[in-house]
This record gives structure tokens, C-alpha cells and sequence, in this order.
């Protein structure tokens, strides 16, 4: 479910990979997403214990020192947040995002 | 070979619940009660459900439509709060005023914030309140007691208050349904098994409606032990805590969360109820329990794992 997408099949198949997943049309197909409607699936649904649905919110309107309250950093990528969710946000990709730009601003504060 | 592929984020699968399924499992959930309230009100309920729901989805599409917002009519959430909103009114009310409190609460109480998700009140009890504020007399009398077909009953917590006088009714008739109330409200038992197939379906949770009437049950017994059963039974509390103070954007998010605003809410209906001006408290419990619920949200937050119970970060 959280492999990476491919964009070419000139890929070599080497040591590292598990396993080459194929999806057919109705699988493969991006949903269009909706309002969040505040129903907490994400939350339950996470791992450790974050709120998906406010760092997201938080990444989207590119407040990433929000996010980084809401512990974004400690998100571990599973992307069930994005699974469960009825309204079919991309949860798990905001929170990437939010993710990689505090890393980011971390190294040049240093 | 040429083909062509998608390259998206993972996961690359979703599950099939979908915002439209949980408002569809909310609607089927009321159709018991939906068909106690007309077996009880006859077409009058009918009447009011219809212009309520009609009124409802006709707002939500002229409000997006104005607004330029994508047109959401189909994820059903605009027919669960026309529902609930003929739910909440007398069977004498006249067909206009549900459809006056529809447009009310689809318009005002969430178009204007932001649409589905975005309500700030439950869009349904924000409308009763709206209509309880504008026509008090429409709303507060017109009870039929389906027992005898008498207009302008006094329903059990009104007897209780004292404003009314009257025979209090037997506990099987208000399992069944059988006494007055706004048209929704009356039969607990119809009630009860809709809120127990969204809990087994997993659209809602038990903490909310299981706090709720555990905490009124709980003051009910300590100050007035004698009318337990009319305080459980009597009114809306059977209807509020399954279907109305659980509603997704106007509830706190987290579990923990959820206990403190469902006690919160039991709290202010009794208090509502015994020193309050009117008889029921359930309606404008939830409606300040729904404005307190961003606070809740901000403050009550699961614990996150390699952080110190303070809150603080351990190292950054």
C-alpha cells in the first residue's frame, strides 16, 4: 500500500525491492476529495497518536510552525490516516509535506 | 512498451467509506423512528419531513451555486439535517416554518462557515433555536397526544415543570411513542435501535451518547429519583445523544475529548431542565457544548508518543 509510484517500467528490479504491485483501473483510481468533516477517523486511526487532520490542515495553509506543535515530524508515513478517511483527503501527503519543510528550516536554524 | 502510469503519494489504496455512506447509514438509522413519527402524527409528520429535507437540499444547492462552490447535494448531509430538523418540531407546526428552519440552517449555520465540516453548530438544532426564537408559539405548543388526538398536549417534562397540568404517561407508552412531543422525539425504543446500528456500524461512537444520558441519569437520580424514567424517556434526550450531539464537526474529535463535552452537555440539560425557564434542556445543551467543542479540540489532545506528560518536548 506505501510503496513508490512508479513512473516508468524501465525500472530494474534490485536487491532492495520486496515486491512490484499492480493495480487495476478501479484500485488505481484517485478519488476526488471532499471537506473534512471533523468524524476523528484519522485520529483513531493513527499510530502514534497525532491528529492528522490538523497538521494537514495546518500544511495546507503553509503554517508549518502549527504543524510542528502538532508534532508532525513524528509522523511515521504509514498513511492510514489517509486509508480510513471518508472524505478522501490526502492526509498522508500534506503531512509529507509539513514534514520535509520543518526538517528543512531545522538544519538551516542550525 | 508503452504504457501509461499514474504516479501518485502512497497509499495507493483507500477505503471504500466514502462521506455520502455514513450520512446514508444516518438516514437509515432514523427510518424506524422517521416511520414511528408518521404511525404516530400521521401526515403531518410527513408533511414537515418532507418540506424540511426538500427545503434543505434546495439551499445547499442555490448556497453553492452562489457561491461557486463545488455541488455537494449528493454526500446526503443536507437530507440528515432536514431530518433532524422536522424531527425537532410539533406536529401542528405549519409546513412553512421547516421550511423557513431548513434554509436557515443550511444557509446560515453552514454554507456561511464553509460548508459541510465547517458548521460551527449542529445545523439542525441551530435552526430549531433560530425558530424557537422566532415563533415560540409554533414550537412550544402545538403538541398532539397521539393517545387520544388531542391538539395542544403538554408533553412529560412540561407536566414535570409544572407549566402544564395533566396525567404524567405510563413508561410503556413513552418507550413506544405513544405521548406527546415534537414528532421525532417520541418513540425511545425506535430511537434506540437506530443509534445502536450506527454504533455497531461504526458511524458514531458510544462514549457520547452513553455519557450524555449516563450523566442525566446520574443527576436525575441524586435530585429527583422519583421522575428518573421522565427525565430519560420523557423528552429529547434519547434523540440528542444519538443523533444530534454526535455530529462530526460540532463534537471534539478525540475520546477523551468526547467524555468531557457529553458530561458537559448532561450537566446543562438538567440544569436547564430544573432551573431553566423552559422544560426540555436538551436542544441549547448541545447548541453550547458545540461552541465550547473547538476549545475542547485545542486543549484535549492524544498523548504523543516521546513526549514528556508536561507537554514538552523532550529535545528538538
Amino acid at each position: 500500500m506505501m510503496g513508490i509510484a512508479q513512473y516508468t517500467d524501465e525500472v530494474p528490479v534490485i536487491k532492495g525491492t520486496s515486491g512490484i504491485l499492480v493495480l487495476n483501473k478501479k484500485e488505481a483510481n484517485i478519488p476526488e476529495h471532499s471537506n473534512c468533516i471533523l468524524c476523528g477517523k484519522c485520529v483513531d486511526a493513527c499510530p502514534v497518536n497525532l491528529m492528522p487532520y490538523k497538521i494537514a490542515r495546518f500544511s495546507l495553509l503553509k503554517n508549518f510552525d502549527g504543524a510542528d506543535e502538532y508534532h508532525a515530524t513524528d509522523c511515521i508515513e504509514c498513511g492510514a490516516c489517509s486509508y480510513v478517511c471518508p472524505a478522501k483527503r490526502p492526509l498522508k501527503e500534506s503531512i509529507s509535506v509539513a514534514k520535509k519543510e520543518i526538517l528543512t528550516r531545522r538544519k538551516k536554524a542550525k | 512498451m508503452e504504457i501509461k502510469l499514474i504516479g501518485s503519494s502512497s497509499p495507493h489504496i483507500r477505503s471504500d467509506e466514502t462521506t455520502q455512506k455514513l450520512m446514508l447509514d444516518v438516514i437509515i438509522a432514523l427510518i424506524p423512528a422517521l416511520a414511528a413519527s408518521i404511525y404516530y402524527f400521521g401526515n403531518k409528520a410527513m408533511i414537515l419531513v418532507l418540506a424540511s429535507v426538500a427545503s434543505a437540499v434546495v439551499t445547499e444547492y442555490l448556497c453553492q451555486r452562489a457561491m461557486n462552490r463545488p455541488i455537494t447535494v449528493t454526500d446526503l448531509s443536507a437530507v440528515v439535517t432536514g431530518i433532524l430538523l422536522a424531527f425537532n418540531l410539533p406536529a401542528e407546526t405549519p409546513w412553512w416554518i421547516a421550511v423557513v428552519g431548513a434554509a436557515f440552517a443550511i444557509a446560515i449555520v453552514k454554507q456561511i462557515f464553509g460548508g459541510i465540516g465547517f458548521n460551527f453548530l449542529n445545523p439542525a438544532l441551530g435552526a430549531r433555536a433560530f425558530l424557537m426564537a422566532s415563533w415560540p408559539h409554533h414550537l412550544s405548543g402545538g403538541f398532539i397526544d397521539p393517545a387520544i388526538d388531542a391538539v395542544s398536549s403538554a408533553t412529560p417534562l412540561s407536566l414535570l415543570k409544572g407549566t402544564a397540568s395533566g396525567q404524567l404517561p405510563s413508561l410503556w407508552d413513552m418507550l413506544i411513542g405513544n405521548i406527546p412531543g415534537v414528532i421525532g422525539e417520541t418513540s425511545s425504543i425506535l430511537l434506540l435501535a437506530g443509534g445502536i446500528y450506527l454504533i455497531y456500524r461504526g458511524t458514531i461512537k458510544w462514549i457520547i451518547p452513553v455519557f450524555y444520558i449516563g450523566t442525566v441519569a446520574a443527576i436525575a437520580l441524586v435530585i429527583d429519583a422519583g421522575n428518573l424514567p421522565y427525565h430519560i424517556l420523557g423528552g429529547g434526550l434519547i434523540l440528542g445523544a444519538f443523533f444530534m450531539a454526535t455530529d462530526y464537526a460540532t463534537s471534539p474529535v478525540t475520546d477523551k475529548g468526547k467524555v468531557f463535552y457529553a458530561v458537559g452537555a448532561g450537566v446543562l440539560t438538567m440544569f436547564i431542565r430544573k432551573m431553566g425557564g423552559y422544560p426540555e434542556g436538551v436542544s441549547y445543551s448541545i447548541l453550547l457544548m458545540n461552541i465550547i467543542t473547538p476549545m475542547i479540540d485545542k486543549y484535549v489532545k492524544p498523548h504523543v508518543f516521546g513526549v514528556a506528560t508536561g507537554g514538552k518536548k523532550n529535545e528538538k
